[in-house]
């Protein structure tokens, strides 16, 4: 796999090719962590030259979506191939996506058409050249430098107008307006009812209808950000537990996550790439907090910032959201109710003095 | 004109890193047609690694037999393991209509996409072997 992170305006472009498959997928979620470490308003994943994207490519697609819809900034994906457009389909991830056809487009569509970016030098990348009133700036990926600032944000509209036309055979971004770009027809499985052996044939699924469609997950204007909820600051004494595929799993000092961890193992030993002690998680003077080990090439993900190693990080929010190559799962503390024997509850609580 | 690869995994860590670099050496040395290509490669990088992420234990001996095929009309694909007993296609879809993005679950899409790839799937529980044959329909523009 190659990636490239540049810089255009406000926007944070990660050019990937190769392929993106089990062994890869790590990789490309510390490109994108790479790519998200600078502020930046809107992201786009340029995806031309990817000869293959597997389903480890996708939850680390799918999780940094989430990750940056909860920063308030956008995301794009731009110029897939026919194989990932393929995959998009199959996995409905063109409902879930704003999908360009090129660069320029998505960068139009999510920054605003008339976008100018005073940089100090010229643009370097042909491509990008495309849309004729951004100027650019091209960065290296490694080390990630900073991002060039326009004096003023861009400023930001609908773009139905100002963008291009899609050719017929490019079924992707549509205006809501329009009828869902959807997949032909596509063989589906009907499995036997036995676990014996069976042919499967192909049978046409129905059409999806444009009620199954998420509201405006496939609107071009630029997203209206929700309005910023304070989250709610934990009550100690708590109970921390680690939510993951709908179960929780209540936590104690010491537990480990990892290879060598007891907690969580149904859900953990899914995840591959886990050192053996891969996060920690402890209790000081009563606040709950993880700790990532020296040793951890790849640190998890806390509330969208990858952990440092060697630190400890506190636990301050009732819910937090963790992450490690594509997979996501919670951690919560639930406030302590005081314990009341029988006589309390029967009798009301003794009172002090 | 029908072409036909063999392949041997054994249960190894790196057994699909090894298996991508034979396919490359021969496979992909002579099929030049990306969306076949594409198809071929997350078959494999699906099947391949679920086999070896949950299929084997830790018995050594285990082992899968993989075959690609391919002529004018069809893509075959089989793979043949002795690891545990499964048969991908009783596994239930994922529910991906009318989701949105806080709803959607992070994974299980690995043997879905598969199965949606192709256009014909037989599984076979053979004692010990798990033999999953897989046909997708060439189009004209992959010829």
């Amino acid at each position: 796999m190659t990636a490239k992170v540049e810089t255009v305006g406000k926007c944070r472009i990660l050019r990937v090719g190769g392929r993106i498959d089990f062994e890869s997928a790590l990789d490309f979620e510390q490109r994108i962590n790479s790519m998200m470490e600078e502020d930046a308003d809107c992201f786009v994943v340029e995806l031309s030259e990817v000869e293959l994207l597997s389903s480890a490519g996708l939850r680390v697609l799918l999780s940094t979506a989430k990750r940056i819809s909860q920063r308030q900034a956008s995301l794009g994906l731009a110029a897939p191939s026919e194989v990932v457009r393929q995959v998009f389909e199959i996995s409905h991830f063109n409902l879930l996506f704003k999908i360009f056809p090129s660069v320029a487009e998505a960068l139009t569509a999510l920054q605003g058409p008339n976008a100018t970016i005073q940089t100090d030098e010229p643009a370097e990348e042909a491509s990008l050249s495309e849309t004729a009133s951004l100027a650019e700036k091209t960065e290296s990926s490694a080390p990630v430098a900073p991002v060039v600032r326009t004096p003023a944000s861009p400023e930001i509209r609908g773009v139905e107008s100002s963008r291009t036309p899609l050719p017929p055979s490019v079924p992707i971004m549509r205006s809501t307006q329009e009828p869902p770009a959807t997949s032909p027809p596509r063989p589906s499985a009907v499995p036997e009812p036995s676990n014996g052996p069976g042919t499967l044939l192909a049978q046409p699924p129905p059409l999806p209808r444009a009620t199954q469609i998420p509201t405006g997950s496939r609107t071009s204007e630029p997203p209206v950000a929700p309005p910023l909820v304070p989250r709610p600051e934990a009550k100690y004494p708590a109970q921390l537990e680690v939510r993951a595929e709908g179960t929780s799993y209540p936590c104690k000092d010491g537990d480990v996550i990892g290879t060598e961890g007891q907690l969580a193992k149904a859900y953990f030993r899914q995840i591959s790439n886990l050192a053996p002690r891969h996060l920690l998680i402890g209790q000081l003077d009563g606040r709950w907090f993880v700790f990532t080990p020296k040793n951890v090439q790849h640190p998890f993900i806390l509330d969208g910032v990858p952990l440092r190693t060697g630190e400890r990080k506190f636990l301050q929010f009732v819910e937090h959201q963790a992450e490690f190559s594509g997979h996501v799962f919670g951690l919560r503390l639930v406030q302590e109710q005081p314990k009341e024997g029988l006589f309390s509850r029967i009798f009301g609580r003794k009172k002090q003095g | 004109m029908r072409q036909s690869y063999s392949y041997e995994i054994r249960n190894q860590p790196t057994a699909l890193q090894g298996l991508q670099q034979e396919l490359d050496l021969t496979l992909f040395a002579d099929l030049k047609h990306s969306v076949l290509r594409g198809t071929i490669l997350l078959v494999i990088d699906e099947l391949v690694s679920n086999l070896l992420k949950y299929g084997f234990s830790a018995a050594p001996d285990q082992r899968s037999y993989l075959k690609v095929a391919f002529d004018d009309e069809w893509l075959e694909i089989e793979l043949k393991d002795n690891g545990h007993r499964f048969n991908p296609l009783l596994r239930p879809e994922p529910n991906l209509v009318g989701q949105g993005l806080s709803d959607r679950q992070v994974g299980g899409l690995g043997l879905y996409l598969v199965l949606k790839m192709m256009d014909e799937m037989h599984y076979e529980w053979i004692q010990p072997w798990n033999c999953l044959r897989l046909r997708k329909r060439i189009n004209e523009g992959c010829k």
